[in-house]
């Protein structure tokens, strides 16, 4: 079973909370790219998609090796696959109550029979 | 890896029940209720504490047979009857192995021809700490560059 850590989760979704850092994982999930390549489709400063690296680096979503001046980033998969796990926990579990509810709510109303009208012997 | 990154913090589920939105409501304020349904089976309610106004606290204790008995808590962030109500959730459900951190369930009611839909939200959200831990990145990482330049 997963183990999951707090910490570790919170960082993972605190990371992936910001469209431009998904876009930045998307992008390294094709392949590790170079720091000043990842950075040019994007319409924002070099600090500023630094910044965003940096919070997926703490997070452990990418891992950057310094090759001379260039900084090679790729990207780390186990950090989405316990987000992804912890995702689909719940996506179960809050699937299988609101089933139980529809059933515990539906049950007590008879099936749409219509009624018979009591008729008289004759 | 692409739905990952797609969807990768939200968590929404839904499904519409034959019922008012006055009597769902209900099912998920009052103790009674909640204890027959939610989970789904996957665990078994021992009790059920619920202070159901802005502010007070809830405590299930549940047990299953992976993980023993467990706690699962919160605090009521949001009640408006008989549309949304919002807490806080603290734990694994029924796996107790899971990590204990908050996160926010946001349950809304929405009318619908023939029963009402509900639908749930589960978010993850941070606290002051880790936006403290990214403030002091950000910082750092120009600090960095300036260096590198």
């Amino acid at each position: 079973m997963v183990n999951y850590s707090a910490d570790t989760l919170d960082a993972t979704f605190a990371a992936l909370a910001d469209p431009t850092r998904r876009q930045i994982l998307q992008r390294l999930s094709e392949q590790p790219q170079r720091v000043t390549d990842l950075a040019e489709p994007f319409a924002m400063s070099l600090p500023a998609v630094s910044k965003h690296l940096r919070i997926l680096e703490d997070a452990g979503l990418l891992t950057r090796r310094r090759l001379g001046r260039e900084h090679h980033l790729q990207l780390e998969p186990a950090p989405l696959r316990d987000a992804q796990s912890w995702i689909e926990h719940y996506r179960r579990f809050w699937e299988g109550s609101l089933d139980a509810l529809a059933e515990y709510l539906e049950k007590p109303t008879p099936p749409t029979k219509p009624k018979k009208k009591k008729r008289k012997k004759t | 890896m692409t739905t990952t990154l797609t969807h990768p913090v939200s968590l929404k589920v839904s499904r519409l029940i034959k019922a008012p939105r006055e009597r769902i409501y209900a099912a998920w304020t009052t103790p009674s209720d909640i204890m027959k349904w939610l989970g789904g089976g996957c665990c078994q309610f021992v009790s059920a504490k619920m202070d159901v106004r802005v502010g007070g606290d809830y405590s299930f204790l549940v047990k299953s047979e992976q993980s023993g008995e467990s706690e699962i808590r919160g605090t009521y962030r949001e009640l408006n009857p008989p549309g949304r109500l919002a807490f806080t959730w603290n734990t694994g459900g029924c796996d107790g192995d899971m990590e204990r951190a908050e996160t926010l369930v946001t349950v809304d009611l929405l009318e619908r021809q023939g029963g009402t839909e509900v639908v749930i939200s589960h978010d993850r959200f941070t606290n002051d700490e880790s936006r403290d831990r990214h403030q002091a990145g950000w910082t750092a990482s120009l600090e960095k560059l300036e260096n590198l330049s």
